[in-house]
């Protein structure tokens, strides 16, 4: 029976409660925003007592489910001040999955500032919290060594662990989870969480699952029926089983800068001339040359193997991927096309805790300004090591790209609900720039990622430089994504999901035959749309409005080359994208 | 003009020691993305849709001298799939050319 862990950093308790009965059918997002709708008034500060910072694995989370090991991760945003999920991959999910734990609920913070903890869950369900002051600013990799130090030489464990970004409260800072190794490469990096972790305290969290097995199915049969049918579609379909594993997501950088819709040197324009040096049929062709490895899992259950890891010139392990958005980020973004470059800026990020979608765009942020030149690749290594190691530009990068602009009086900062766009020109790709602004996470490439037409019977159609049918695609996707969220899945799954119904069908025959519970497509779209409600609602309530859900000006004013073209998506189309709450919002007995 | 392969059409051409970045001579009346790839060797049963200048169509769509040309291969990740208009023109194939014939 999955319960609650609850773990109070004020008096240092913990205590298992049981699962709600109206959360029985939520994991993942939808737990984690549920439980922050529940828990935490809207207007609290972030770094305050008041907020909680929850880790859910999916509601599939511990099982053998292919590619169903994500982990969200809860709270309210420092960087956006509303309701933020961050999803990693790596272990920690699966481990609290057989551990049948639905979600960690960290809350308060202790009376000393200065005082570490480590949480440790024991295999047999047993949990206690240590003080590691001696940690305090270590930085990530050096942290997994502390902590391998601590653990039984024949253990398994993952862990997850927070970097000095998150300590000194950085509204950059992510969390780290640990890889199939033990590697602190994966990353719920998105919002801030990092920071949230640090002000309660929390150095890391280790799980154990040595000797546990999967969580019980309702229906053992039917569950390995179902199973077998979507991991044969994993493999068979082209985005799932040749181009991810074959170049993982990186593969997007020449598509994207064929398209016009790379964003190079801060969002000025859309092709960038470095993409065939940057790409993922270069990385590949690199990494294979110089001996790394280019497809593994990131957790026990993917049969999709997009993760990598790069290594320098004389073959030493430098960082996972980098993936697309990193490459993009540090890549096209900052005018910089070395891959070595890119891959050193990632693993510093990796050390720190820092998020590396925003460093990247607060880094070409930094670069407008002229303090130092566009494709600079050892100018940026310096300035994004200066957060902790002195000189400048220094602490403020760690803030974003918005207190990075501002501080040096940039004109074009590339932000929605303060947190940096991804890597896709919204005017380009207009359908992008409706999730990146109506997104109740902020500007997020991750929030309307997935299923369309014969599910949703949008999608497929849409013209990407044309205004037409753009929000109601958003809509779908942000709906469909959040479903995917919070069952656990990895949202790669969406493609097979996309193009081969019983793909489709078998997630919720998966989900009945877990779970005991009867499920069809508009249960699971269903709690899609819960989850949205949840993180929608909260937003409201802590101050956001109609125009939070806009593009910075300068996509609706300035062209992008070589389209020319502005972001043309109607205000009222905008706002039309979440009129679906109200009545999702009724039928849950919410306002 | 310059005809680019990306993803696992750069990998099919890689492993015959081709590049994956050729130019090629296109007749004045033009031609088809379609011509253009079986002329390069390639798969059609590969190709999900075409850049033809920065744009995406199915292999059937016209190419002139001068243009922009870049095959996609199934396997795009990511939502651009839909937003770029990869997934229509892969379904849209239809085995025909559009303005031009072989």
């Amino acid at each position: 029976m999955r319960y609650l862990l609850r773990v109070n950093m004020s008096d240092l308790t913990i205590t298992k409660e049981d699962l709600p009965a109206g959360w029985a059918r939520y994991g993942g997002r939808a737990l984690t925003s549920a439980i922050v709708f529940a828990e935490v008034p809207p207007t609290a500060d972030p770094l305050g007592a008041d907020n909680v910072l929850v880790f859910a694995p999916g509601l599939l989370g511990g099982t053998n489910t292919p590619n169903g090991g994500r982990l969200s991760v809860g709270a309210k945003s420092p960087l956006t001040g509303g309701i933020k999920e961050s999803n990693s991959g790596g272990q920690a999910a699966n481990a609290l999955g057989r551990l049948e734990i639905a979600a960690i609920i960290v809350t308060g913070k202790p009376a000393d500032p200065d005082a570490r903890y480590m949480l440790t869950i024991e295999a047999d369900g047993s949990a206690s919290l240590s003080r590691v002051d001696e940690w305090a600013g270590v930085q990530n990799y050096a942290l997994a060594d502390m902590i391998k130090a601590t653990r039984p030489e024949d253990d398994r464990y993952s862990t997850i662990t927070n970097g000095p970004a998150g300590e000194a409260g950085l509204k950059a800072s992510g969390i780290a989870v640990s890889d199939m190794k033990g590697l602190p490469n994966r990353f719920a990096g998105r919002g801030g969480m990092g920071a949230v972790m640090g002000s309660k305290g929390l150095k890391a969290i280790v799980v154990s699952d040595k000797g546990v097995g999967t969580p019980a199915h309702a229906d053992k049969e039917a569950f390995s029926a179902a199973l077998k049918t979507f991991s044969s579609a994993l493999k068979e379909h082209p985005v799932s089983g040749q181009g991810l594993p074959t170049y993982g997501t990186n593969v997007l950088t020449n598509i994207l800068s064929e398209a016009g819709g790379l964003p190079t040197r801060n969002f000025s324009e859309g092709s960038f001339e470095g993409a065939e040096a940057t790409s993922g049929e270069r990385m590949r062709e690199v990494t294979l040359e110089r001996g790394g490895d280019v497809s593994h899992g990131c957790h026990t259950g993917c049969v999709i193997q997009c993760s990598r890891y790069y290594v320098d010139k004389d073959g030493h392990y430098k960082t996972k991927g980098p993936e697309y958005e990193t490459v993009w980020s540090f890549g096209a973004d900052c005018g910089i096309d070395d891959l070595d470059d890119i891959a050193e800026l990632d693993r510093i990020c990796g050390e720190f805790g820092l998020d590396t979608i925003e460093m990247g765009a607060t880094m070409a942020v930094y670069m407008d300004s002229g303090k130092i030149a566009f494709g600079d690749g050892p100018a940026a290594i310096a300035a994004l090591r200066s957060i902790f190691e002195g000189g400048e530009p220094g602490r403020v990068l760690g803030d974003g790209a918005e207190a990075t602009g501002k501080a040096f009086g940039v004109a074009h900062i590339p932000v929605v609900k303060h947190q940096a766009l991804p890597a896709y020109d919204p005017r380009a790709v207009q359908g992008i720039g409706v999730t990146y602004a109506t997104s109740t996470m902020g500007a997020d490439h991750t929030a309307g990622y997935t299923v369309a037409t014969n599910i949703l019977k949008v999608g497929g159609d849409v013209d990407p430089l044309k205004a037409e049918g753009q929000a109601e695609l958003s809509r779908n996707l942000q709906i469909a994504t959040a479903m995917l969220d919070a069952l656990g899945f990895c949202i790669f799954v969406a493609f097979p999901v996309l193009d081969i119904p019983e793909a489709f069908n078998a997630i919720f025959e998966m989900t009945e035959a877990h779970t005991g519970q009867p499920w069809d497509a508009d249960a699971l779209m269903q709690v899609g749309k819960e989850t949205l409600v949840y993180e929608k609602l909260f937003n409201d309530r802590a101050g956001f409005g109609p125009a939070d859900d806009r593009l910075p000006e300068f996509f609706k004013n300035v062209e992008l080359p070589p389209h020319n073209i502005k972001f043309m998506v109607s205000d009222a189309d905008l706002d039309s994208v979440y009129d679906f709450v109200p009545e999702v919002a009724a039928q849950m007995g919410l306002e | 003009m310059t005809v680019r392969m990306f993803g696992l059409l750069h990998s099919a051409r890689a492993a015959e020691g081709l590049p994956s970045c050729v130019e090629i001579e296109v007749p004045e009346e033009g031609t088809t993305a379609r011509r253009i790839a079986l002329d390069l060797g390639l798969d059609l049963d590969l190709i999900e849709g075409v850049f033809v200048n920065r744009t995406v169509y199915d292999v059937g769509h016209a190419v002139m001298p001068g243009d922009r040309v870049a095959f996609v291969p199934y396997g795009t990740p990511g939502p651009h799939r839909f937003y770029l208009g990869l997934y229509r023109a892969g379904r849209s194939k239809t085995g025909q050319d559009g303005d031009l014939t072989d």
